[in-house]
């Protein structure tokens, strides 16, 4: 069973920053991102948490708020787009767990990360707010991702934090409170004998990878816990290579990780 | 091993746990009672009582100290028009059934057993009136007190107590009208200087729903707690803060409020905020205090009825349920017995007019004759029995005590404490219970040496017992000595029983009761445990050990405590005869010591 | 704050906010404070409090909610508001705090750069040629950097954007 992917070049921002400042100009732009999908006959899978709230969210509002769909519509027309209505948004993780694993993801694993300790951050949008989501994972106790990253045969650890937020949000009106958030999550991770944490979702991986360094410096932590995003993980398990992966984007140096799997780093 | 639980007689061939008297049928006989039945009140509840009862073919009696009546809306009227008077005046019916209205008027008078009551009546500048009546209803209202000294403050145009607003909202005049100044702020304020109640918050709710209606109003609600555990108050509540009224919930501080002239400031500490607020105030509206009714303290006195802490009818023990007061035929419903809605009031009336159609029935009912005798020979008059019956079962009659079947209950009180043994509990006659000790428990020998510990338990039918029967179906062990005897309350054990029971070849005798604030004759377990102190001194006396003789108490449903107390009550027998000369001698309670055999 | 006096409240705002979305339930509030319990950000600092910040709306403490800058200390999280007993949507409330205080020109300078970013490049992160050399390399195709839509989106700003349900 194979799912394709396409790229909509046009694709802007889903929106989700727009949401507390102004709250009409959230709905256009991830109106917009539906219309978009809905003139090529395709639904959407998201590679931001943020991004699927975002989007799932305004579908929410559309199907049940007529005037809304006929004002957003209005505005759409000047770009010459119309929303209608019957875009399904879900998240690419959803998407595996829901549709492709276990079966067709165990038959690609070629490697086995038994080696590793991994703990997964849910974060918020993955999960939340529930009632856009159909109940496809528990918010209090959620397993999806565990699932997907166990099919590796890496060792899923848990934490006390793991469904807590990332603090990326904040990051903009004050990084000290923002780099806190993060900060207490990673130290938990520390104490739980993490060797990587697994994120599905880019902001997060701002606040955790992009901002480790910052974190240790402005606490005098030390945490060197590779962040990986979950296909990272995947391949890895399916033998990718590193720069198919793009490990070498990963800002905390993934190299020990990969040797500890028996791969030498190009 | 122990036969059947439930078996009331004792069965031969095996040794019997439990000594319970074989069921005999009393004697009958057929007795009149008066279908009349008096009602104290003059609200709502009365008069809605009185009719349910009317209809149903009584006579009533309606007795307030106060005029018959009372004003629609307020806590204790409804909303078209209240009382004993407006209610009489429309229902002709009344007439017909012979409803009495007896008000204003005194109760100076109060005798007589369940089905005949005797009354004396006062009413001014007429002579005093005699009823009988079957069956008395408390329904009189509680007293609202004025809630404005407590918080110092005085009544005035802005400064109401919530009965007041009330009348105002109804009548349309008052303090909603204030000329002049624009009700932009109202307070309301529930507790703080006595514990608020459902009843009264509900009334609050409802005024401040009325008020938030006006769309310029702010409306405050200050309490300790909002007490949603009343039918509809959950949704009141978020029906209340939903239309604007916003709750303000202080637990540990009291707002402070002070009063300058025209302005009224208030200032709380709102914890949620975590910080000091101050509003000023146009209207501020201060709940009362719900209080006993006046006459409460004069007619329980009067009646015998226990009264609880807060001084309110019925006592505070675990066996009153809602209606019912001590007395078999007086009951108590509405705010005469606690804080309470008028809707309460009226569905505990309408319970209370079935509970006096089951004793009152046709007026002729079957008791029994034979429950309590009484050797008249023995009796001496000295009424101790009639000053003791917890129940009030016993009155004086043509220079004796008559005991009235429809209150007694039979615990057997009268009958332990009587000093010349002239009564006798039908169900289990001293004599009797003593023959069968003797029978079970024949004198020891000197071929018992070594036989298992003589314990005689005399448990209470209401719980000890229970509790054994539990103990029993649960499998837990017992001292293979033991023999249970059932009473129908500790109270009924003399000390004449316990010193048979040691007589009778017990190595140990205890007692076992409902705890002290649980037994259902008031006073049984708190006298066995008295005649068990003194028993115990006597014992020392003649040079038995005190812990052969044990008091205790427990609940009905304790199987763990009682197989407890009996082992150890074996283990401590079992410590006093060691290194006594027991294995020698001959066993205790034997010949040498009670000789008169 | 120390002494708030609520004759200098505004006795509508919460009126006001119960009409528009995310405010319709905040008048059940109970204080519970599950809210706040939940909260990532209560944990580590304290000036944002969510029970607070409704508390004070309730109360008609407009200005020192919007003009206030721990109302955008919330990370949108909503945590708070899939546990809240009541069924208040406290995170859409803080939305719907932060659009009003936006609405009247008060917002932190961090988010006013992160709007502009977003209505005039389409992005929170604006690409340039240099990030396009870095995807060559990786043989990943070449992304616009420059985006029309949101220019024509937008064309109107400028007039009172936030009512609901006025174009």
């Amino acid at each position: 069973m194979a799912i394709e992917l396409e790229d909509v070049e046009d694709f802007i921002c889903c929106g989700f920053p727009m949401k507390p400042t102004d709250r009409r100009s959230f709905n256009l732009m991830a109106a917009y991102n539906l219309a978009l999908a809905e003139e090529k006959n395709l639904n959407i899978c998201t590679l931001c948490s943020s991004c699927t709230s975002a989007l799932t969210e305004a579908a929410h509002l559309i199907s049940r708020d007529a005037d809304l769909k006929k004002q957003l519509n209005e505005q759409l027309s000047k770009v010459g787009l119309c929303y209608e209505g019957g875009v399904r948004v879900r998240h690419f993780a959803r998407l595996l767990y829901e549709e492709i694993a276990p079966d067709d993801v165990k038959t690609l694993i070629r490697r086995d990360l038994g080696e590793l300790r991994i703990g997964v951050h849910y974060g918020c949008h993955y999960l939340k707010p529930s009632e856009i989501y159909d109940d496809f994972d528990d918010v209090e106790n959620p397993r999806s991702i565990d699932f997907l990253v166990a099919l590796t045969g890496a060792r899923v650890i848990d934490y006390p934090g793991k469904k807590r937020c990332c603090g990326g949000p904040v990051l903009p009106v004050d990084e000290k409170v923002a780099m806190s958030v993060a900060k207490e999550k990673l130290d938990e991770l520390l104490q739980a004998g993490a060797d990587a944490l697994c994120v599905v979702c880019p902001f997060c991986s701002v606040m955790y990878d992009g901002n480790q360094r910052s974190i240790e410096s402005e606490w005098g932590t030390v945490y060197n816990l590779p962040v990986l995003y979950l296909p990272q993980i995947l391949g890895l398990a399916m033998g990718l290579d590193e720069n198919e992966l793009g490990l070498k984007m990963n800002v905390v140096k993934t190299r020990d990780l990969l040797s500890r799997l028996g791969i030498t780093p190009k | 091993m122990f036969g059947n639980i439930g078996e009331k007689s004792i069965s031969h061939g095996e040794e019997p746990f439990i000594l319970m008297m074989e069921e005999q049928v009393l004697k009958e006989m057929e007795c009149t009672l008066s279908r009349k039945v008096l009602v104290i009140g003059r609200g709502v509840v009365a008069a809605t009582l009185a009719d349910r009862l009317a209809g149903m073919g009584y006579e009533i009696v309606l007795s307030d100290s106060r005029q018959p009546g009372i004003e629609p809306g307020g806590p204790h009227g409804s909303a078209d028009g209240a009382g004993v008077n407006s209610h009489g005046s429309s229902a002709s019916s009344w007439k017909k059934e012979k409803v009495s209205i007896l008000s204003p008027s005194r109760i100076e008078g109060f005798y007589g057993s369940p089905g005949r009551f005797h009354v004396r009546f006062l009413m001014e500048g007429e002579a005093a009136m005699e009823e009988e009546v079957g069956a008395v209803v408390l329904a009189n209202d509680c007293v609202l007190e004025p809630p404005f000294h407590p918080w110092g403050l005085d009544p005035s145009e802005r400064i109401l107590s919530l009965s007041q607003l009330e009348e105002s909202i109804r009548s349309g005049t008052g303090a909603l009208s204030l000329e002049g100044r624009p009700l932009r702020t109202s307070v309301f304020v529930c507790g703080f200087n006595h514990p608020s109640h459902p009843a009264s918050q509900r009334r609050t709710l409802e005024a401040a729903l009325k008020l938030a209606a006006g769309a310029q109003n702010r409306v405050l609600f200050l309490t300790e707690h909002l007490k949603v555990a009343d039918r509809g108050m959950e949704r009141l509540g978020r029906k209340a803060r939903d239309s604007g009224v916003l709750l303000v919930k202080l637990t540990g501080t009291k707002p402070d409020i002070c009063a300058h002239g025209e302005d009224i400031t208030v200032s709380f500490f709102d914890e949620a905020l975590g910080d000091h607020v101050t509003v000023g105030a146009d209207l501020l509206v201060l709940e009362e205090k719900y209080s006993p009714p006046e006459e409460t303290s004069y007619l329980a006195a009067m009646m015998g009825i226990q009264l609880g802490p807060d001084g309110f009818f019925q006592g505070d023990h675990v066996y009153n349920r809602p209606i019912f007061t001590n007395r078999t035929g007086i009951w108590v419903v509405g705010c005469a017995k606690g804080p309470g809605s008028v809707e309460e009031g009226v569905e505990e009336a309408m319970a209370v007019s079935l509970e006096v159609s089951n004793l009152l029935g046709e007026g002729k009912k079957r008791v029994g004759e034979d429950r309590v005798q009484l050797d008249r020979r023995k009796c001496s008059l000295c009424l101790t029995c009639y000053r003791l019956c917890p129940h009030r079962a016993i009155s004086y009659l043509n220079r004796r005590p008559v005991f009235h079947d429809l209150a007694c209950t039979g615990c057997g009180i009268c009958a332990a404490e009587c000093p010349m043994e002239a009564i006798q509990l039908y169900h289990s006659p001293d004599e009797e219970l003593k023959w069968r000790l003797q029978r079970e428990d024949p004198a020891p020998t000197e071929a018992d040496r070594g036989r298992p510990l003589r314990i005689i338990a005399f448990v209470c039918e209401n719980s000890a017992l229970q509790s054994a029967r539990f103990a029993a179906l649960l499998g837990l062990a017992r001292p293979s000595g033991l023999r249970i005897v059932e009473v129908p309350c500790a109270g009924s054990v003399d000390m004449d029983l316990l010193v048979t029971a040691f007589r009778s070849g017990a190595d140990g005798v205890m007692v076992l009761a409902c705890h002290q604030e649980s037994c259902k004759s008031v006073e049984g377990s708190e006298l066995a445990r008295w005649r068990v102190l003194t028993v115990q001194e006597k014992l020392e006396e003649i040079g038995l050990e005190k812990k052969r003789l044990f008091f205790g108490t427990l609940a009905p449903g304790a199987p763990f405590d009682f197989a407890k107390m009996v082992r150890e009550m074996e283990k401590t027998l079992g410590d006093l005869d060691a290194g006594s000369e027991r294995e020698k001698a001959s066993p205790p309670g034997h010949g040498w010591v009670f000789s008169r055999g | 704050m120390g002494q708030v006096n609520l004759d200098q409240a505004d006795p509508h705002f919460a009126r006001e906010l119960a009409r528009e979305p995310g405010g319709e339930k905040i008048a059940l509030c109970f204080t519970c404070r599950t809210c706040t319990a939940s909260c990532p950000i209560s944990r580590v600092n304290e000036k944002f409090n969510p029970l607070r910040i409704i508390r004070m709306a309730l109360y008609g403490l407009r200005d020192e909610v919007l003009k206030s800058d721990f109302i955008w200390l919330c990370s949108n999280c909503y945590a708070c508001q899939e546990r809240c007993p009541q069924g208040v949507s406290v995170a859409e409330f803080m939305n719907l705090l932060r659009n009003l205080a936006v609405r009247e020109g008060q917002a932190p300078s961090g988010i006013r750069a992160q709007m502009e970013l977003i209505k005039g490049q389409g992005r929170i992160y604006p690409l340039d040629d240099f990030d396009n050399k870095k995807r060559a390399k990786l043989d990943l195709p070449s992304l616009p950097t420059s985006c029309r839509v949101v220019k024509v989106l937008f064309a109107e700003e400028g007039e009172s954007q936030m009512s609901p349900g006025v174009e």
